[in-house]
């Protein structure tokens, strides 16, 4: 194997890597080649049938991510940098990141789909209204956040103002 | 991406590519895609996809023993403990595995798609370790609620697929271990020119994140955080203030749970023996204070009172320790009517056959007449509604 990290690296492998780094690297990429073969042969061995499905249940979620989170996060991105002042970004940015994850996670207890007729103890909540509150709060905790930033900034620099809003990119 | 500090340099083809749609890895301009941000949620997803991995392992080898495995007693809520690190570490990395896909993002469109065969190579095991680590975020998320959709075994493929992942990452890391070097060897933004986001801005966002991810479940197997954990599958209210995962419906035991004629079966080296409810009311009672700690990640704890595995095993002989115990259940069917716990767990002072919990008989759905509760052990090994227990030589 000859130096897969710089061969690898965007700039076609300008970059010196020493050569304790590449020693690590052999180690890495067959420790962790070890390990997929492992993986491989548990799919192959005990779920060769399975396999199919497993992958529909592996790639689907990287097509829902490439295709439509991703690209919604890239406009969302976009569009905030146009359209709301530089010091509640961050806040905001947690706002969209805790929001996607609750919401993610609540699809699995939302419509409860794995509720048991025979198990009342699963499933036990009032989970539309435990979502609500919680984004709620949320974006009760991004305002604060942004207020604070909003202050920090006029108390800094009173004549900034709107500096650099204009030099948006994506 | 960029070195740090160098302007990136002007695409050589302005072209549009046969599909004007699909962007251009240049095209990404914004400073937030970069190698430095791509490192630290990178290595926060390492601990977490790490933390998952141990765990999980143990989990696995805690439900099928290999000859090697050692398990310790105490503390009573280790595996309860472990088990909630393997959930939370999980569900932690579903903000952060966002946040580092959206970082690297255009690395999806660059040009040309593929450079050499060991790029080609590197560019596939990319797509299997994100895959892979969507594929144990996503059902390990759905089996917290017993949701099966899929068709196929979760145990068996969420562990096969763990190795994929996890060999998967070992390899990125490999990979880009330059990039990362240099990546958290540096300040995460250096200089930050005017009207530009802050990289530390969108890494503490993902952090707290995955906080609030974590915090909205965690409730579950955290005492204490019940009441803010609004997305946590169970409350862990239950018959007798206990959760239940497998109920007596549905492991068929309705009628023979409460039949008269209900014996245990014991079995050791002098022999057999059968026990009634009664028999087994007469001999010494212990009370200790157990949980029942889910694969699932639920763990709740119970005052549960019954006979010393030990003491009963003594009646056919058994020395404390002298070997493992065959425990099985009335049960019909399912992935677990039966368990083997470990000689160690047999032979401890806190290894009950629980008659009674919180003062009761046991409900039917925590496995009356008598179920197993042991310290340290996966609920799916504390088996109920048992039938015969047998010393293996």
């Amino acid at each position: 194997m000859r130096d897969v990290g710089a061969a690898l690296e965007d700039d076609g492998g300008a970059r010196v890597v020493s050569s304790g780094v590449m020693a690590w690297q052999r180690v890495l990429v067959a420790i962790g080649t070890t390990g997929i073969a492992v993986g491989a042969f548990l799919l192959l061995g005990n779920l060769l049938s399975s396999v199919p499905r497993i992958a529909l249940w592996a790639l689907g979620p990287v097509a829902v991510n490439d295709l439509v989170l991703a690209p919604a996060a890239v406009a969302g991105a976009w569009v905030g940098r146009r359209v709301l002042p530089r010091p509640v970004w961050a806040p905001v940015t947690f706002g969209v990141v805790a929001s996607a994850a609750l919401v993610l996670v609540s699809l699995t207890v939302l419509g409860r789909p794995g509720a048991l007729a025979d198990n009342p103890s699963l499933l036990d909540r009032d989970y539309g209204t435990g979502l609500v509150v919680a984004l709620v709060v949320v974006w009760v905790v991004v305002a604060l956040l942004s207020v604070a930033a909003l202050r920090r900034r006029r108390t800094a620099a009173p004549e900034a103002g709107a500096a650099g809003v204009g030099n948006v990119r994506a | 991406m960029p070195p740090p500090g160098s302007p990136r340099p002007p695409s050589p083809r302005r072209t549009p590519g046969p599909l004007g749609l699909v962007p251009r890895e240049e095209q990404f301009t914004s400073r937030l895609h970069h190698e430095r941000l791509a490192a630290r949620l990178g290595l926060a997803l390492g601990i977490a996809f790490g933390l998952a991995f141990v765990t999980g392992l143990l989990s696995h080898y805690l439900q099928n023993p290999p000859g090697w495995f050692w398990w310790p007693t105490r503390p009573v809520q280790l595996y309860g403990i472990t088990q909630a690190v393997h959930i939370t570490s999980g569900v932690a990395s579903v903000p952060l595995l966002l946040a580092k896909l959206w970082t690297v993002y255009p690395r999806l469109f660059t040009r040309p798609p593929v450079r050499s065969v060991l790029h080609a190579v590197e560019r596939v095991s990319v797509l299997v370790l994100i895959a892979a680590a969507l594929f144990q975020l996503v059902t390990g998320v759905q089996n917290m609620v017993s949701w099966y959709p899929w068709g196929f075994s979760f145990p068996a493929a969420h562990f096969a697929m763990a190795w994929v992942a996890i060999g998967a990452l070992v390899v990125h890391v490999g990979v880009q271990l330059p990039a990362i070097r240099r990546g958290l060897g540096a300040d995460v933004d250096g200089t930050v020119p005017d009207g530009e986001p802050t990289r530390r801005g969108v890494l503490l966002a993902a952090l707290a994140g995955a906080g609030v991810a974590v915090l909205s479940v965690a409730g579950q197997s955290v005492p204490g955080l019940g009441r803010i954990s609004v997305l946590s599958p169970r409350s862990g209210d239950g018959p007798q203030g206990m959760p239940v995962t497998k109920s007596a419906q549905s492991a068929g035991v309705t009628e023979t749970a409460v039949d008269p004629a209900w014996r245990l079966t014991v079995t050791g080296p002098t022999g057999s023996t059968t026990l009634s409810l009664d028999d087994l009311r007469a001999m010494p009672q212990t009370t200790a204070n157990l949980p029942i700690a889910c694969v699932q990640g639920w763990r709740e704890t119970g005052t549960w009172t019954g006979v010393r595995v030990r003491d009963v095993l003594a009646l056919v002989g058994a020395e404390p320790g002298q070997g493992d115990v065959q425990v099985e259940s009335l049960q019909q069917g399912g992935a677990y009517p039966s368990s083997r716990l470990p000689a160690r767990h047999a032979a401890d002072d806190l290894t009950l056959l629980a008659l009674q919990l919180a003062g009761e008989d046991l409900h039917i759905d925590h496995g009356y007449p008598c179920r197993l509760v042991a310290p340290s052990r996966p609920g799916v090994t504390q088996t109920k509604w048992l039938t015969s227990l047998e010393v293996l030589a």
